[in-house]
């Protein structure tokens, strides 16, 4: 079973953006995401793909093409969705994220969330 | 009413991008960067930003280390044989080609062809093969006994005037696997969870067969091999070697099943890379054997005869070894182009 410490930081933003796309998660649609997750900084296209790559080399992700579609040039969509084993690892990268959060919380007393947005 | 043209990239363009990405991403980045397009420069400037990390990932993702290290040990012994008695090619040419070699190889892994090669493609693959292996014989031989001082161009020609004789055996040779092939009936699991896991279980019963078989013989060969290649450790070194890389192969760990079809991918492509290995590794002793008994005592004695024979064996054998190759390597290509596509068009 995967750990959290298996995870980069920016696999837990793609990992994060196919969870919540549910099951319009596909290249452009994670980009979008991740670009909008990782704000202000820049992501280019390519480093979705080689993280993608990856996670789905480790098994944390599962995909499949879909129908082509005329839009794509007749090309067709690859889709994602989490494995278990990558819902677990999210979760626990999650967990260890709050305990970060609980711990700045607590030593530095007027800690409070401000959204980028 | 005429629907409206669609906003496509140029087609130069777009067919350039395509060459350039592995063919396991082709379809669908190909399609994300259509999807996104809003001009020349736009979709040149993503290509850029995309195509180079979708090729590093790729190659690192499908990089069987051991493999390609055997590979570059074998490729080394080729080149360091031909070098025989400190003529010929120079030891930082070797290290280059070697080097180069193993590059190209990893290339090969993402730029191949999706499955078994056509007709048309087989031949191109043999006629290139054979051109590379009578240029490098005819350089490298030549090279040595013009600096020894036995130089003579009339058996550098005999080298060459065997092709054509050569060629056409070859070609019936290349035909005949290829219908061979053909018939072969590649039993596909069904798409479904259970059909993919029969598909792995008797791919890795197969697999661990094999591995037990190729071991033996290998060590079997270590033994032989001093006879064709002549003394030198390294050859049987490199058999021995792989015969305890392919044992160590046979510990594999359980599964999970949401790992399956990513473990069975991966396994696949192992696969490939190490056939691809053995199948040159059974040809070298009989690449030396050709150089030792026939090419060189040729040029030494000043027969021409020798020499042609020799570089006949020569082609052939690599020929062969890239056939079975290239047949073997395309049915492992179909199955992970189909685990690539994932189950049948649409959520599993």
């Amino acid at each position: 079973m995967p750990d959290s410490s298996l995870l980069g930081q920016f696999e837990q933003v793609v990992l994060g953006a196919i969870l919540s796309l549910g099951k319009d998660a596909y290249g452009v649609t994670i980009h979008a995401r991740v670009v909008e997750l990782s704000a202000p900084r820049a992501v280019m296209r390519g480093a979705v793909y080689a993280t993608l790559d990856r996670l789905e080399g480790k098994g944390l992700v599962a995909s499949w093409l879909s129908e082509p579609a005329k839009e794509r040039g007749g090309r067709a969509r690859r889709y994602y969705r989490l494995e278990k084993s990558g819902e677990q690892a999210l979760r626990e990268s999650a967990r260890a994220a709050k305990r970060l959060y609980d711990t700045l919380a607590r030593n530095w007393k007027g800690l409070a969330w401000k959204s980028p947005h | 009413m005429e629907e409206p043209a669609l906003v496509a990239p140029p087609e130069l363009l777009e067919r350039a991008v395509e060459r350039l990405l592995p063919v396991a991403a082709r379809e669908c980045v190909m399609g994300d960067l259509r999807e996104v397009y809003r001009g020349p420069w736009q979709y040149l400037v993503e290509a850029l930003h995309t195509v180079p990390r979708v090729a590093a990932s790729h190659v690192w993702r499908n990089a069987n280390l051991p493999a390609l290290g055997l590979n570059g040990v074998l490729i080394w012994l080729c080149l360091a044989g031909l070098r025989a008695g400190g003529q010929g090619l120079g030891i930082v040419t070797i290290l280059l080609a070697t080097a180069a070699g193993v590059f190209v190889l990893a290339l090969s892994q993402i730029y191949g062809d999706a499955g078994r090669p056509t007709g048309a493609r087989a031949i191109k693959g043999a006629i290139w093969t054979v051109g590379m292996v009578a240029v490098l014989c005819v350089w490298n031989f030549g090279l040595k006994y013009q600096r020894i001082g036995g130089a003579d161009y009339l058996l550098e020609f005999g080298m060459l005037q065997s092709l054509p004789f050569v060629l056409p055996v070859l070609g019936l040779l290349r035909t005949g696997l290829l219908v061979q092939s053909d018939f072969q009936t590649e039993r596909l699991a069904d798409d479904g969870p259970s059909g993919l896991e029969n598909e792995y279980r008797a791919f890795s019963v197969s697999a661990r067969r094999v591995n037990w078989v190729e071991s033996a013989a290998l060590i079997g060969g270590a033994c032989l091999t001093p006879i064709l290649a002549g003394p030198g450790p390294w050859l049987p070194a490199t058999f021995l070697a792989t015969a305890a890389y392919l044992l160590a192969q046979n510990i594999v760990r359980p599964v999970e099943d949401a790992e399956l079809r990513a473990c069975y991918r991966r396994r696949l492509q192992t696969r490939r890379q190490l056939r691809h290995f053995l199948s040159w590794l059974w040809a070298a002793p009989f690449l030396l054997a050709a150089c030792r008994l026939l090419v060189w005592p040729g040029y030494e004695s000043g027969r021409a005869i020798l020499v042609a024979l020799g570089s006949s064996a020569i082609v052939s054998i690599c020929f062969l070894a890239r056939a079975a190759d290239s047949e073997c390597a395309g049915l492992l290509r179909e199955r992970m182009a189909r685990l690539e596509a994932g189950p049948v068009m649409g959520e599993p």
